[in-house]
């Protein structure tokens, strides 16, 4: 039976030998519908309304399903049996989340047409025909878009501040007016004895990049920045919050709201009552920028599977954009473009990866190096389990806790 | 968006080409020829010569934007070619500046010599051009009867001289002509596009290129003879008795096919230049009007007279800057004035086109530049019928769909 379902390939019908006891019928999806065949499911996901419907897969699901994705079919095929339930049960599914419609060939003769979703990535599209990264070479100062600083470290051994290379810091970003940068991260043991301190900030300021300043809640009182410094309006101070104290906040208040026009509160929690303590503080005193960070600490991966983990149920209220799931299947967001340079003068893609180079290093061939031969800018779903997924270009791209956790994804699905 | 001062110098600095039109002299008088008695130029010809010494201050010139740490590129693939008249009527020029290239030692370029030449003088410098490994354009339209606008000044038909040398480097060196030559061939009344593939084709085992005559700026008293000489690409594929076979082989060369790649390119929002659009929202403001080129982002042509240009194919009166003995004048500030002042003029007309985001117009082929009508220009209802015809035309080939999106490259 299923075998009649759909209509072998043809141009063209002719539209003569139609009558409504054998009417026959255009089944389209639409351009922004994206359909995932794996294993035992067939995941239909329209990307405009980001409705989703899974479903298990039997013959005549999969029979309809690779119908539509073989692409010369161009998001149509022919339905010649709506008497069956499992058709009727696609058609209706599909119809309702807006991801398709049936058409009677007696109102629309000429077979429709549609642009099935499918990436045409031009720098991939060269390494697979060429073997040529012409693309990649002649831009790789514009991949560069986020730049994080350690300006200094104390050595475990000596106890000394070791501090970063201003000179060559500077000579190597003076690329930075081809480059994607609009923000740099400053992080430092402490932060006003790094000895180019106000230069830095002149040299950020005067590229016309934000500059974050990242500080530890406990170790605001050290913190001095000169008064009347012109460039606090392109600051922006996040606090780091770990155990942190009603006391400490109303501390790093007092100190820095005046100053500074932009403070976040970057508050790391490892288990549910700490969530809960610190949600009371930053209430408390009505802070409206904050974000709660997980911190995996070995011991508390039940705390994680509760609040970090995708349930089955997050899955399907997932909502991403077609541009973003092609995103995913390209390149890893949470790392793209971000190089983190070390007070030693290591350069990292990925913090939790090998330096991929030094300060030595220019940013054209530290860009290269990680697009080429990297692990994490590029790093996205194509591992086990998650290749073998249909939300494989739904979930987030991977991301450090993975790789500290040990775990290649952060779902319910292999735990299941 | 406004083109700046910035633009220009980074896309100076990865100039992909160098074309140096060696001489104004040709050994050959094609009858349809660009700058032949067809056409107007403003600047005349006078068989002169481009000297050495021009062609080094704009390498020197370059060489100090690819040795500096501003440079945003890793490495990149330089093209020098040699253009003319016939480029080969000035061999010294070709090899001292070839010389001066490969004495260069640079870490983040990579040179490659090519050149378009009408072939008649390849027997003599053809172990030169294989030893510098270069890339030849050779241009040939057809068989003997096809070939026969392209005459010497005694009005010779060139082809027998042209077939005997490109025959010998095929018998000689082989690999070379594999993989460093390729056929040029412009379309006309002797010959169909059918003509010049089969020739290629059979006689060389090449796809050629195939171009039309250049309709911008043909003298008024010369209009009669243009037409009676030009002949359409797409209507001669189409009245083609293997249609089907050029439209396959010939692929993007087709007209249909290449615009409906640059629809899909354009329109499905399927495809993707680059990483940063995909990791960032671009806007309407980040384009610039029209489909001219960024001045030098895809080559830099250095006339005989020493006048830089954007292309070989735009007028010689349109120069953006100059090179001479003394070294080279190129004033950042001032191109991307010219190029503003002349979006600004179209700004009107691009603001309402349909097609705006796949426009190929080049400013500089318009027709009357202070008040330039775009006649490629779409309101809604003619985009309409525009992306009609590309759905048609994907319906009746529904295998386009899947080898544009999945091997063409656009860049």
């Amino acid at each position: 039976m299923s075998d009649k379902i759909i209509s072998p390939k043809k141009d063209t019908i002719n539209t003569s030998v139609i009558n409504l006891e054998q009417a026959r019928y255009w089944f389209i999806l639409y351009k922004d519908t994206f359909v995932w065949i794996k294993n035992k499911d067939i995941l239909v996901y329209n990307s405009k309304n980001c409705k989703s419907d899974l479903f298990k897969i039997n013959d005549i699901t999969t029979k309809v399903f690779e119908a539509f994705q073989d692409i010369h079919n161009l998001y149509c095929i022919e339905l010649i049996d709506l008497e069956n339930s499992i058709v009727q049960d696609i058609i209706s599914r599909i119809e309702r989340m807006d991801a398709g419609r049936l058409i009677c060939q007696e109102k629309e003769s000429l077979k429709p047409i549609v642009l099935p979703p499918i990436l045409n990535f031009q720098p991939n599209l060269e390494v697979i025909e060429n073997n040529e990264y012409s693309i990649i070479k002649g831009k790789a100062a514009h991949y560069l878009n986020e730049i994080t600083l350690y300006l200094n470290k104390e050595d475990k051994l000596t106890r000394q501040l070791v501090h970063l290379d201003y000179t060559k810091l500077k000579e190597n970003l003076s690329i930075l007016p081809y480059s994607s940068v609009s923000n740099v991260n400053l992080y430092a043991k402490s932060i006003t004895k790094y000895v180019y301190w106000e230069e830095i900030l002149e040299f950020f300021a005067n590229n016309n990049i934000e500059i974050s300043i990242n500080l530890r809640l406990k170790e605001i009182e050290d913190f001095h920045l000169m008064e009347n410094n012109s460039f606090f309006n392109a600051i922006t101070i996040n606090i780091e919050v770990e155990n942190g104290t009603e006391k400490d906040y109303r501390i790093a208040l007092s100190k820095l709201k005046d100053k500074f026009q932009k403070i976040n509160w970057r508050i790391f929690i490892s288990e549910e009552q700490e969530y809960r303590q610190q949600e009371e503080i930053i209430k408390l005193l009505e802070q409206e920028t904050y974000e709660f960070i997980p911190v995996f600490t070995g011991k508390n991966i039940a705390f994680f599977k509760e609040n970090v983990y995708l349930t089955n149920n997050d899955l399907k209220d997932i909502e991403i954009s077609r541009k973003d799931i092609f995103m995913n299947q390209v390149l890893n967001s949470n790392y793209f473009g971000k190089l983190t340079i070390m007070s030693n003068g290591k350069v990292y893609a990925g913090t939790q990866m090998p330096a991929i180079g030094t300060i030595n290093d220019s940013v054209q061939e530290l860009v290269y190096k990680e697009l080429t031969q990297g692990k994490s800018w590029l790093r996205i779903r194509d591992m086990e389990p998650c290749c073998d997924c249909v939300y494989q270009w739904l979930c987030p791209p991977p991301s450090d806790y993975e790789l500290i956790i040990g775990s290649p994804n952060l779902c319910d699905k292999i735990f299941t | 968006m406004k083109l700046t001062p910035l633009h220009i110098k980074e896309s100076i600095c990865l100039v992909p080409q160098i074309t140096f039109e060696v001489t104004q002299a040709c050994n050959l008088n094609c009858a349809y020829c660009a700058y032949g008695r067809l056409y107007n130029s403003e600047i005349k010809r006078e068989r002169k010569n481009l000297p050495v010494e021009y062609a080094i201050q704009i390498i020197k010139y370059l060489v100090s934007f690819w040795d500096s740490k501003q440079d945003p590129s890793f490495s990149k693939q330089v093209y020098i070619s040699f253009y003319g008249g016939e480029p080969l009527l000035n061999i010294d020029f070709i090899k001292q500046v070839v010389a001066y290239v490969e004495g260069l030692n640079l870490t983040k370029r990579q040179f490659v010599f090519s050149m378009t030449t009408n072939a008649t003088l390849l027997d003599k410098y053809i172990d030169y051009l294989v030893s510098k490994n270069f890339r030849l354009l050779i241009s040939i339209d057809g068989n003997k009867e096809n070939h026969s606008y392209r005459v010497t000044h005694n009005k010779n038909n060139s082809f027998d001289v042209v077939y005997r040398n490109v025959k010998a480097i095929q018998e000689q060196y082989p690999l070379f002509f594999r993989d460093n030559v390729n056929f040029n061939a412009v379309l006309h009344k002797k010959n169909s596009v059918s003509d010049i593939f089969n020739f290629i084709n059979e006689e060389f085992d090449k796809n050629p290129t195939i171009g039309e005559l250049t309709t911008v700026g043909i003298k008024p008293e010369s209009k009669a003879e243009f037409w009676e000489t030009y002949q359409n690409k797409k209507e001669s594929i189409l009245l083609a008795n293997n249609t089907k076979t050029l439209k396959e082989k010939l692929f993007l060369e087709t007209p249909e096919i290449n615009q409906l790649a640059l629809y899909l390119h354009q329109y499905s929002q399927n495809v993707y230049n680059d990483y940063n659009e995909l990791l960032f929202d671009s806007s309407e403001t980040e384009r610039l009007p029209t489909g001219t080129c960024i001045p030098f982002g895809k080559r830099m042509f250095i006339t005989a007279e020493g006048g830089i240009l954007a292309c070989e194919k735009i007028d010689q009166k349109y120069v953006l800057g100059n090179v001479d003995y003394s070294g080279v004048y190129l004033d950042f500030d001032e191109i991307a004035q010219i190029y503003n002042d002349m979006y600004s003029r179209l700004a009107k007309q691009c603001s309402t086109c349909s097609i705006k985001n796949a426009c190929q117009q080049c400013i500089f082929t318009l027709e009357n530049k202070d008040n330039p009508i775009c006649r490629k220009y779409m309101d809604k209802t003619t985009f309409k019928r525009f992306e009609q015809y590309q759905m048609d035309l994907l319906r009746e080939n529904p295998y386009l769909y899947e080898k544009i999106m999945k091997e063409v490259i656009i860049n």
